[in-house]
């Protein structure tokens, strides 16, 4: 028998305020080495980092919604990261680009996006194809060793919604796709969603018969706004042009037009490679048949295409879905739901086992990033 | 059957929690040995390889690296030795040295550079090769000066 009751039943303050108690001790404990060092800037930075989580946590309990809070949380991280990253890199370097002596000394900061490309050469020779260290150094804290554990617990936890909670650049095309009220772009050809999985595909057997991150010397949109070669050459030049038009094209001129994050949808082969872990999690979005009115709402509001109106007859998404939530705040009739595989809570108490989990580790990484951001971009204009 | 399957449900959900909030407390550092015992090291042509040398200048010493070169079927470019002196702060100012690389009893290069006491400053010099095998790389000129 289905749960028909109404979803995301709007709770009182008192009752949200308990159940947001949780998350808000997690997230002072994740800002406690930030609160309690001696760094005036770095304490009100991750005071306010942990209330603008908190209070963010509070809002989805309270009115029901994922999405609409998620994405305040999400474009916030998207857009500071970068400016942060930035002017650390500027501190440390004096530039934006990796001079080729940072690059032997292994000052590289290691990305989660080299992951699937290491794994072939890894296994074979035992051979880390980036120029980084394995263990962190005061140089280097992102080493190989802390973001691949960072990784593995995104994974075990989130598997696919790493993309909705925990990527630091999604949130970049995220905050173009929310600028306009509609999409001037209503028809994107259904069959660009096989790109992320093709650049997958290519990036990992280039990068096992060349011995090089692939993605990363030639394909990352993102380098554009965090850290590229020095351009010294006629290679590192069309690099750095590659970069920036994929940047301008995938992350702003499509999201703004499209209303989707078409970076994620049909070419971020790192995406491609957490929906192989998709299943892990038991948390799921389903499509209740019996409440359904075949209105398209929920379609529409996907930001990554993983919901048409096949998969809606289904009754699930692709395993593209990142459990953003859109879907679920957008239907009307309550037909799109939250749901724990194997049993049947109700939406909201999925959803809310879920988003435990999924704000957790949102407060863990993204929350921490947005306070040290922060505090970068107050050292520097003081 | 369809009571133990809301068990394993609701079990899963549970075992996710658990991950998340003991990550920063056990797992980070239990994963971060893992992966440290997995004995990976970085590809030569980033890191400049492993030291097999040490020649001892009386003060300071110079390291010469094993040549690192393609290793992957598709890989292309040349080998290359990295030379690291150190300490810096024991360094003259200038640095005039003929190198015998592979330890055959005759220098292949004579490189020249003036040590920045600034390790901002980019490091440049010259590379003379002595032995018609062997040619410059422009990297060869802009070795990391740290501290130390």
């Amino acid at each position: 028998m289905a749960d028909n009751r109404p979803l995301s039943p709007l709770r009182s303050w008192p009752r949200a305020g308990l159940l947001a108690l949780p998350i808000a001790l997690w997230g002072l404990v994740m800002m406690g080495p930030a609160l309690s060092g001696r760094d005036g800037t770095a304490k009100l930075t991750a005071f306010l980092a942990e209330a603008f989580m908190a209070v963010l946590f509070l809002l989805m309990l309270r009115t029901g919604q994922t999405h609409r809070w998620r994405k305040v949380f999400f474009i916030t991280l998207g857009f500071l990261f970068p400016v942060g990253f930035i002017i650390e890199l500027v501190r440390l370097r004096g530039s934006m680009s990796i001079p080729v002596e940072h690059l032997i000394a292994g000052d590289t900061p290691f990305c989660f996006m080299v992951i699937p490309m290491t794994v072939i050469p890894a296994a074979l020779n035992r051979v880390l194809i980036f120029p980084g260290s394995i263990l962190p150094t005061a140089s280097n804290p992102r080493a190989v060793a802390t973001m691949v554990s960072l990784w593995l617990v995104a994974t075990l936890v989130l598997g696919k919604a790493w993309c909705a909670y925990g990527c630091f650049f999604g949130g970049l095309e995220e905050g173009f796709a929310s600028i306009r009220r509609r999409p001037v772009l209503k028809r994107l050809n259904p069959v660009f969603r096989y790109g992320p999985w093709a650049v997958l595909v290519t990036i990992v057997l280039l990068s096992a018969a060349s011995y090089a991150p692939t993605y990363c010397q030639w394909l990352c949109p993102f380098k554009a706004v965090t850290e590229f070669p020095e351009i010294t050459n006629g290679q590192t030049l069309l690099q750095a042009v590659i970069f920036a038009s994929l940047f301008l094209g995938l992350v702003v001129i499509l999201p703004l037009l499209s209303k989707k994050r078409t970076q994620c949808a049909f070419f971020c082969p790192f995406g491609a490679f957490q929906s192989l872990f998709a299943r892990i999690s038991p948390f799921r979005i389903r499509i209740e048949r019996s409440a359904c009115k075949d209105c398209g709402a929920c379609s529409r509001a996907c930001p990554t295409l993983a919901l048409d109106a096949g998969r809606v007859l289904q009754g699930a998404p692709r395993d593209a879905c990142m459990r953003c939530g859109a879907c679920v705040d957008a239907c009307a009739t309550g037909a799109a739901r939250w749901h724990l595989q194997g049993t049947r809570a109700p939406s909201e108490r999925a959803r809310l086992l879920f988003l435990y989990a999924g704000w957790g580790f949102a407060c863990l990484f993204g929350g921490t990033i947005i306070a040290s951001s922060l505090a970068s971009l107050i050292h520097l204009f003081r | 059957m369809a009571k133990l399957k809301s068990w394993f449900g609701y079990g899963a959900a549970v075992l996710v929690l658990a991950v998340m909030f003991l990550a920063p407390f056990v797992l980070f550092s239990r994963i971060g040995r893992m992966v440290r015992q997995l004995g990976l090291r970085p590809h030569p042509k980033f890191s400049g390889g492993q030291v097999v040398r040490v020649l001892d200048r009386g003060g300071y010493q110079v390291a010469i690296a094993a040549p690192a070169g393609p290793v992957g079927p598709l890989e292309w470019g040349p080998r290359f030795i990295q030379v690291s002196w150190s300490p810096v702060a024991a360094l003259p100012d200038t640095v005039d040295e003929r190198l015998d690389l592979d330890g055959r009893g005759r220098p292949q290069v004579r490189l020249r550079f003036q040590v920045p006491r600034d390790p901002r400053q980019p490091l440049t010099g010259q590379v003379e090769v002595l032995d018609p095998r062997s040619r410059p790389r422009r990297e060869a000129c802009m070795m990391p000066c740290k501290a130390g």
